[in-house]
């Protein structure tokens, strides 16, 4: 008689084998909003979700950033993500820490929506023509097309924003 | 290796300034009451010198931290600052103070707001270079001329 570790074993092979037959790779995105807008960004790309926490004022940054937050001792600078995209300015306390090597950077998001999981291929990539700055492609999520963020791309205009505002 | 320093911490209503305590050459209080305007002319050791209100200072560029009258001058790397804070002379560890990162270590540093430290009370202690503090605040004021 099999021992109960010994069955999880097996349903998680054949789980897996499963899954091998259906070939096409999926992703996962946290979809979140900014005011009314729903916005998706690439579940590997956030690394924490924070609420709650207070904003501490930095001086003479430009106005999408808020100051920093004290995410375990460190100051995380917080980049309101609404002003910066749309120039709305919100007021809440909920952030997503980006993964993004050698910074302290999170975005300031109105809501929490979802960890979406679609195929791959689901995303719609913009054109080099098409794309705007800071979209990779959109996916289509409960019938919406939501915009997906291209982290790496605000995070360079942030940098140059700062330059130029030395 | 160096593992602390001394540092004159001015302790506001929601937060504190550090000051790396080499950087001061001298102190006195004064009686006068204070207005909020972002400099004055004072007689300090009996000579006529411009003190800049650091009350002023930090209520523009941080937030609104109320002034008292009590009232203390220092000369920080050779110019002179009053201010109403409670200070004090604190010994720090330096790992204690954080750095903001990559883009923004730069860009802060250069505004004169070298790192921040974290403390019981929800409370933030932001470590200044006085000097490049001013200047930031000078540039910045250009813009929006919001000096007294």
């Amino acid at each position: 008689m099999n021992n109960i570790i010994d069955t999880i074993k097996e349903s998680q092979v054949s789980e897996n084998n499963a899954g091998n037959l259906d070939e096409t790779p999926e992703m996962t995105w946290l979809i979140f909003s900014l005011n009314e807008n729903i916005y998706a960004v690439e579940a590997s790309m956030a690394k924490e979700i924070l609420r709650n926490l207070d904003i501490y004022p930095l001086p003479f940054v430009p106005a999408f950033v808020k100051g920093v937050i004290n995410r375990h001792g460190e100051p995380y600078s917080v980049i309101d993500l609404s002003l910066f995209l749309d120039g709305i300015n919100q007021d809440v306390s909920l952030f997503i820490v980006l993964n993004l090597p050698d910074s302290k950077f999170c975005i300031q998001i109105t809501d929490v929506l979802d960890f979406h999981t679609a195929p791959e291929d689901s995303i719609i990539k913009l054109t080099e023509v098409q794309e705007t700055a800071f979209y990779t492609g959109t996916i289509d999520y409960k019938g919406k097309t939501v915009p997906i963020i291209n982290a790496a791309r605000i995070y360079e205009k942030i940098r140059t924003t700062l330059e130029n505002n030395r | 290796m160096k593992t602390t320093a001394d540092f004159i911490c001015l302790s506001y209503k929601k937060s504190d300034f550090l000051i790396e305590k080499d950087m001061i050459s001298a102190s006195t209080y004064s009686g006068q009451k204070k207005e909020l305007r972002f400099s004055r002319l004072a007689q300090v050791l009996g000579r006529e010198v411009q003190v800049i209100n650091f009350d002023f200072l930090v209520n523009k560029a941080f937030h609104d931290e109320g002034i008292s009258d009590e009232c203390m001058i220092m000369k920080i790397n050779g110019q002179y600052y009053e201010t109403s804070a409670e200070a004090f002379v604190k010994s720090i560890g330096l790992r204690e103070l954080k750095l903001f990162g990559s883009i923004m270590d730069e860009f802060c540093q250069q505004k004169g707001i070298l790192a921040v430290r974290y403390v019981e009370n929800d409370r933030i202690q932001y470590l200044l270079d006085a000097g490049k503090f001013l200047q930031a605040f000078e540039e910045d004021c250009n813009d929006k001329t919001i000096t007294g």
